[in-house]
């Protein structure tokens, strides 16, 4: 009944007000069969995540018509996302099946539309014919060869085409089964060849990319320790008695401890929030010779006999990150469902004590997409648990200017680097708490800015580790006035004043470049109330103010004369 | 038919009590024929029973649905 669940919950669509969602999302739909069903589970999947999503779709078959004329409307409407689903339908004649030429058209006319498109695109691999006349020679089948070399196309395409990711769909062909996922009666009368339950399948798959969009993504898995890295109870059954070791049921937890080892090192951060003694986990991770996880690998630990969903808060607090960014793996009923009421943002998987099921849980969350995996992404994970040790240093110093001073952190900025585009773009996606305006740009976007003005990125240092690219800001100039598009620094550097000694630099910069007034903008959202008192920080003045925007102003001359110099312990290192 | 009348208040976007058996495609715009399409398959994993397309056609209004089910084994209590 689940796919009921999410079609009734489209057809409350209409009633709804886009202003009452905390994200919206302009969604293209290209298809080439009737695609009314997955219509309403998109829109379902998008509204029960608190996504309002604004669908245009185009014209069943004329999807080729469409996607070539720049003037239709399926190019016009600016789409957040386009996902495009192409179903071969080798069981009828369809514009693929008699027509070779066809497939070659429609890529050339994909990559002509993500050319133009801002936003990304997400294209499905044609299905591979499972049945055909030639049996287990269906290597000589002239569809299957087809359909292979069309697939290695798109693959091609999308390595050069940096907004086309491609989607595959035998991926979840294999896990759903072809004949639970084909609705042959469907096919024949109506032109709709999935059953509803695949096509809310794909539904739900699809979300994660429009999550990536909104800034939805998941940053840090929180495990509890007893039954959920080890099986038992340590405290009552000691270091020897756990379940942790080659043999079952040790072996599942041992390699769930692998997956999420696996997480850390593609950037997931991980916590831990578990009831027990210090004493008795300190020893697990030091004693225990089967222990794949150590305690480095944790940005933040809750040892202690405090409220779950206390600890929760306090994990996001100490990592800077929103509650809606974790994941919380807890193997007791109770403290789930604590967690869930407390903490509705929270993820809160449920699954029954059969470790062999955790990884499966733990993947099947759909949790791990995003546009781009880049290096810095991955070495996330371990900059967070490097934190742990900063923070150390905090306790320990007498001042903010000691502090600074023995991180010993430097700054490297560059102007309009295009080496950098890819991180860039990603910054204005992903950045929600120090963030000015909160403009998403895809990379073409934040390439036409460096053609017109200037795009700063910062890059930072300190003595433990390389930040990488975490503060960037979008300038454009127009008569000696200077305003700033995007102004957003990464929640990973936020607490050391770079902020401002980025912004100091730029003033000058731009001073340098003949600017004489600096135009700037904060617009609120749920999240960037850490940015809220910048500018004013900075001396900029405020024009005016309203609940949708606050307008500042600088004048470039003034600044200078009351700030001689940068006044800051950070190293500038500048690479125009 | 409890349960049937869940599906098409659920498919066709309108409250259960409304639901009657001369509830047609005539009387309720949001039954259309792509509505139609999605009330066959969803009648047919709720009930856990399959239809031809002739018997699928012809089913006029929620009555016709009723009886369908039923025929098919359908539990009418549920």
């Amino acid at each position: 009944m689940q796919t009921l669940r999410y079609i009734e919950l489209a057809n409350t669509l209409k009633q709804r007000n886009a202003a009452d969602f905390p994200a919206s999302m302009r969604i293209n739909l290209v298809t080439n069969f009737t695609d009314t069903t997955l219509q309403k589970l998109l829109v379902g999947v998008c509204l029960e995540s608190n996504i309002y999503p604004q669908l245009y779709c185009v014209p069943y078959k004329q999807y080729n018509f469409f996607l070539h004329n720049k003037d239709s409307q399926l190019h016009s409407n600016s789409a957040d996302i386009t996902f495009i689903f192409f179903d071969i339908n080798h069981y009828i004649t369809s514009a693929f099946s008699e027509d070779i030429s066809h497939f070659s058209e429609i890529i050339e006319r994909v990559q002509e539309f993500c050319q133009i498109q801002n936003g990304p695109v997400v294209f499905c691999t044609l299905a591979w014919p499972y049945m055909g006349p030639f049996g287990n020679l269906f290597n000589q089948s002239h569809f299957y060869s087809q359909v292979q070399e069309y697939n290695a196309q798109l693959h091609k395409l999308a390595q050069q085409q940096k907004n086309l990711f491609i989607f595959d769909i035998n991926r979840l062909l294999h896990f759903f089964g072809e004949r639970n996922a084909r609705d042959y009666r469907g096919l024949y009368a109506f032109d709709m060849p999935f059953t509803n339950d695949f096509l809310l399948y794909v539904a739900n798959e699809w979300l994660p990319y429009i999550y990536a969009l909104a800034g939805k993504t998941k940053k840090c898995i929180v495990v509890d320790l007893d039954n959920t890295l080890w099986g038992g109870i340590v405290g009552e059954v000691g270091l020897n008695g756990i379940a942790l070791g080659p043999e079952y049921p040790g072996v599942a937890f041992q390699n769930f401890q692998r997956a999420l080892l696996e997480c850390y090192n593609r950037g997931m951060i991980l916590a831990i929030n578990s009831r027990n003694n210090m004493t008795d986990v300190d020893e697990v991770f030091e004693r225990h010779p089967y222990m794949i996880l150590k305690k480095e690998h944790f940005a933040a630990t809750k040892i202690n006999w405090n409220d779950k969903a206390q600890n929760l808060i306090e994990i996001a607090n100490e990592l800077n990150i929103g509650m809606d960014s974790l994941v919380f793996f807890d193997d007791d009923p109770v403290n789930r469902e604590l967690v869930k009421s407390r903490l509705p943002d929270v993820i809160v998987p449920h699954f029954t004590i059969s470790p062999e099921e955790y990884i499966q849980t733990l993947f099947s969350l759909n949790i791990f997409s995003q546009f781009r995996l880049t290096e810095e992404d991955k070495s996330k994970g371990k900059m967070y648990a490097a934190e742990l040790t900063r923070k150390n240093i905090i306790s320990t110093a007498k001042s903010p200017a000691e502090y600074m001073a023995q991180l010993a952190i430097s700054m490297q900025i560059r102007c309009n680097s295009r080496d950098q585009l890819e991180r860039l773009a990603q910054l204005t996606n992903k950045t929600n708490q120090f963030n000015l305006t909160t403009r998403r740009y895809a990379e073409t976007a934040v390439e036409g800015f460096m053609k017109e003005g200037l795009v700063y990125g910062g890059t930072v240092k300190d003595k433990f580790g390389d930040y990488g690219l975490t503060i960037m800001a979008i300038v454009e100039i127009k008569d000696k006035i200077a305003a700033v598009d995007s102004f957003l620094m990464s929640c990973r550097v936020m607490g050391r004043e770079i902020e401002k000694t980025f912004l100091d630099y730029i003033i000058r910069d731009l001073h340098a470049k003949g600017v004489e007034r600096i135009t700037a903008k904060y617009i609120p959202t749920a999240k960037n109330i850490p940015a809220k008192d910048f500018y004013a920080s900075m001396d900029f003045k405020i024009i005016q103010s309203n609940e949708e925007a606050v307008d500042y102003e600088l004048t470039a001359d003034e600044y200078l004369n009351n700030h001689e110099t940068a006044g800051t312990q950070i190293e500038l290192i500048i690479n125009n | 038919m409890e349960k049937l009348k869940t599906v098409f208040a659920a498919v066709l976007g309108m409250s259960v009590e409304n639901i009657h058996d001369d509830l047609s495609p005539d009387n309720c715009p949001a039954w259309d024929s792509l509505n139609a399409i999605i009330l066959i398959t969803e009648i047919e994993k709720a009930f856990g029973v399959k239809f031809t397309f002739d018997e699928a056609m012809a089913v006029k209004n929620f009555g016709d649905a009723t009886k369908l089910v039923e025929s098919k084994g359908g539990k009418s209590h549920e």
